[in-house]
């Protein structure tokens, strides 16, 4: 049985390791990308991905982006959002949309328990996918 | 004006009294006046003289110096001690220069010898008669010049009553504006003490009814003699003995304004087309001032609405400057404290860290929550949410507010005073955001009162021109004038260090623009403080 994989996008170094031991410590397993273009090319290449967490802004464009992307190749899977303000901002049209809501936000800074309760009730089960 | 207004000389119509013993005399001057339009009344002697003048109004006597009985120059005395204002000509058919000296001495307008030059004569009258105009008209110009001096209501019209009852030479005089919903309300009188009450109330009533037909039909008139006799106003019983009124309506480019009611009830002559002639001029002066105390005072409000206009926008723009900086600053420190406080938890998972160790990691998280929350606070006021389309009353609202205080508010011992009337409209707006700007100012209005047992806040709502206004006022410590205009700023606490984040008003103040309304603040130091709020009606809102 293989780990859910979790693509995580953040520009910054230390978050993308935090959401790293965060999600390998639930048994998941995580793929990373600093920027926009990185984030389209792994969603592209890979097969399978199970979850998405994006920060908002990234370095060469925006996470709605990311998450068009990633809901358009990967339909079924669920997004998560992590942004340093307090709303999904101007963007809470497109994002619901893609069925995003205000819940799937975490507003940095945001405890270790409050995302592995977010990942939590994305991906239920500890194992991977059937 | 020069009293040409109908096509007639100064003082047509005027009324001369003519007194001579010679009966030749008193007709020959009777047939030519007449003639010439005046009203001539003749008397054979001083005492007649003196009775007619009591009677009824002249504007001029022309008398002959010697008579019997009463001398003309005594005459003369008790004339001008009756009326200064009549305008007397003596006449005499062996005068010197020293009778005609003394005669002008006391008061005559001119000396004329017999036998009479008729044309002389008419010359003479004619002038005496302009003098007197210009007696009363200079009078006018006197009371206009000091009327125009202020431009405040009701200093001025009580001022105007008065002048009335002076230049008319009537006993009371009132001066009726239009008030709201187009009804007649004294706005001053005068020669109405407030010993005669009932009478006054009487007065003014009559004058009111009177006064309403007046300001219907917009003319002028004068009412002689009881009311009753009068076809005009008919209906209206006279409830005081007024001999004589003269109503005139306060008329400024088609619109009424008010009306001058102005009475005789002790003086028993009447009032003449020639008083009304004056009443024309006064009651010009009298529009006029009220028209201009009305637009000063609608540059006044006009002024105050710029100025308060401008210093909520200069607020506003202040803080759009302090929320677009701080929203920066936000995002830029929520980054590392978002490492900060998960490492920190990471760290707190390890099965390594000595008791010791753990406490440290845990102050290092707990501060970085609080430096969070501060964040936070900044990016709620930074964020210009819109209000809300929720259409709110207010009252539930505070109600929350207020519960959610009430343990602090009853531990303080501070009496809550509230007054909602039912008028108060209803908001479109964000019912948790607005409880929020509620609670803060009534735990501020808390603070204020600390240490003060049994201090009041009273929270006053009230309808004002299509907004929603609640006012929240302590009567606690209240706020030094120097920092009045800074307690909306982000940070800034007169609180001691950690007791207050300084954000609380700043939050309020940007909730408050989201919704389309205003909060600003009054307060004296020692006496208390008052923060209000302003929000558009319901209808406006959703428009």
């Amino acid at each position: 049985m293989s780990p859910y994989s979790v693509l995580v996008v953040d520009d910054e170094e230390f978050m993308r390791n935090i959401c790293g031991r965060v999600l390998r410590g639930m048994g998941h397993e995580p793929v990373f990308a600093g920027t926009l273009a990185e984030a389209l090319e792994k969603i592209n290449a890979l097969e399978r991905l199970d979850l998405l967490i994006t920060d908002l802004h990234l370095p060469d464009g925006h996470g709605i982006e990311a998450a068009s992307c990633f809901h358009g190749k990967f339909p079924g899977a669920g997004m998560l959002v992590i942004t340093a303000f307090l709303s999904l901002d101007t963007h809470i049209e497109e994002f619901q949309a893609l069925g995003v809501s205000e819940n799937d936000m975490l507003s940095k800074p945001f405890s270790v328990s409050a995302l592995e309760t977010a990942v939590k009730a994305k991906l239920p089960g500890r194992g991977g996918p059937p | 004006m020069n009293g040409n207004e109908n096509g007639k000389k100064a003082g047509a119509s005027a009324k001369i009294l003519v007194v001579d013993d010679e009966l030749g005399i008193r007709d020959m001057l009777s047939y030519e006046l007449s003639s010439h339009d005046y009203g001539v009344v003749t008397a054979v002697n001083g005492e007649d003289a003196l009775e007619k003048l009591r009677g009824e109004k002249f504007q001029l006597v022309i008398s002959d110096v010697k008579m019997p009985r009463m001398d003309g120059m005594e005459m003369l005395e008790a004339i001008k001690k009756l009326d200064p204002d009549v305008e007397v000509i003596m006449s005499t058919g062996f005068g010197t220069i020293e009778t005609a000296v003394s005669a002008m001495k006391k008061g005559a307008y001119d000396f004329v010898q017999k036998p009479f030059n008729i044309d002389e004569i008419l010359v003479l009258i004619e002038k005496a008669l302009e003098k007197n105009e210009l007696k009363i008209l200079l009078g006018v110009y006197e009371t206009s010049k000091a009327v125009l001096a202020s431009l405040k209501l009701d200093e001025l019209l009580p001022i105007m009553a008065r002048l009335s009852v002076q230049i008319l030479k009537g006993d009371d005089a009132s001066i009726m504006l239009m008030g709201q919903e187009d009804c007649l309300k004294v706005a001053a009188s005068s020669g109405l003490s407030d010993d005669e009450a009932e009478r006054k109330k009487a007065c003014l009533a009559l004058g009111e009814r009177v006064a309403g037909i007046v300001a219907r039909d917009q003319v002028p008139a004068i009412i002689n003699g009881p009311l009753e006799d009068d076809p005009r106003f008919s209906g209206i019983k006279s409830l005081c003995s007024i001999c004589s009124s003269i109503v005139y309506p306060l008329i400024l480019d088609g619109k009424l304004l008010g009306v001058l009611n102005v009475n005789r009830t002790r003086r028993l002559e009447a009032f003449t087309p020639g008083d009304l002639r004056h009443a024309t001029i006064f009651c010009s002066q009298i529009t006029q001032a009220i028209n201009n105390a009305a637009l000063y005072r609608q540059l006044e409000n006009k002024i105050r609405e710029i100025q308060e206009m401008q210093s909520q926008l200069l607020q506003a723009e202040k803080m759009a400057a302090i929320g677009q900086l701080s929203a920066g600053i936000a995002h830029e420190i929520n980054n590392p404290l978002a490492g900060i406080m998960g490492f920190a938890e990471i760290v707190l998972k390890s099965d390594t860290l000595s008791a010791g160790q753990r406490e440290d990691i845990e102050t290092i998280l707990r501060q970085s929550k609080r430096c969070g929350d501060i964040v936070k606070n900044l990016l709620q006021f930074s964020r210009r949410k819109k209000g809300g389309e929720k259409l709110l009353r207010l009252a539930p609202v505070l109600d929350a507010a207020l519960q959610l205080a009430g343990f602090d508010l009853r531990r303080e011992e501070v009496e809550v005073i509230k007054s909602l009337p039912p008028e108060l409209p209803d908001v479109m707006g964000d019912p948790a955001q607005l409880e929020q700007v509620f609670l803060n100012l009534i735990m501020n209005a808390r603070q204020a009162l600390e240490g003060k047992k049994g201090g009041k806040l009273r929270i006053l709502g009230s309808a004002e021109g299509g907004r929603a206004v609640l006012r929240f006022e302590d009567d606690g410590c209240g706020i030094p004038a120097e920092n009045l205009g800074k307690v909306f700023d982000p940070f800034f606490t007169t609180k001691e260090a950690g007791k207050g984040t300084g954000l609380g008003l700043s939050i309020s103040w940007g909730i408050i623009e989201a919704h389309r309304g205003t909060l600003r603040v009054e307060s004296r130091a020692g006496e208390g403080t008052a923060f209000i709020i302003s929000l558009p009606a319901a209808k406006e809102a959703s428009k």
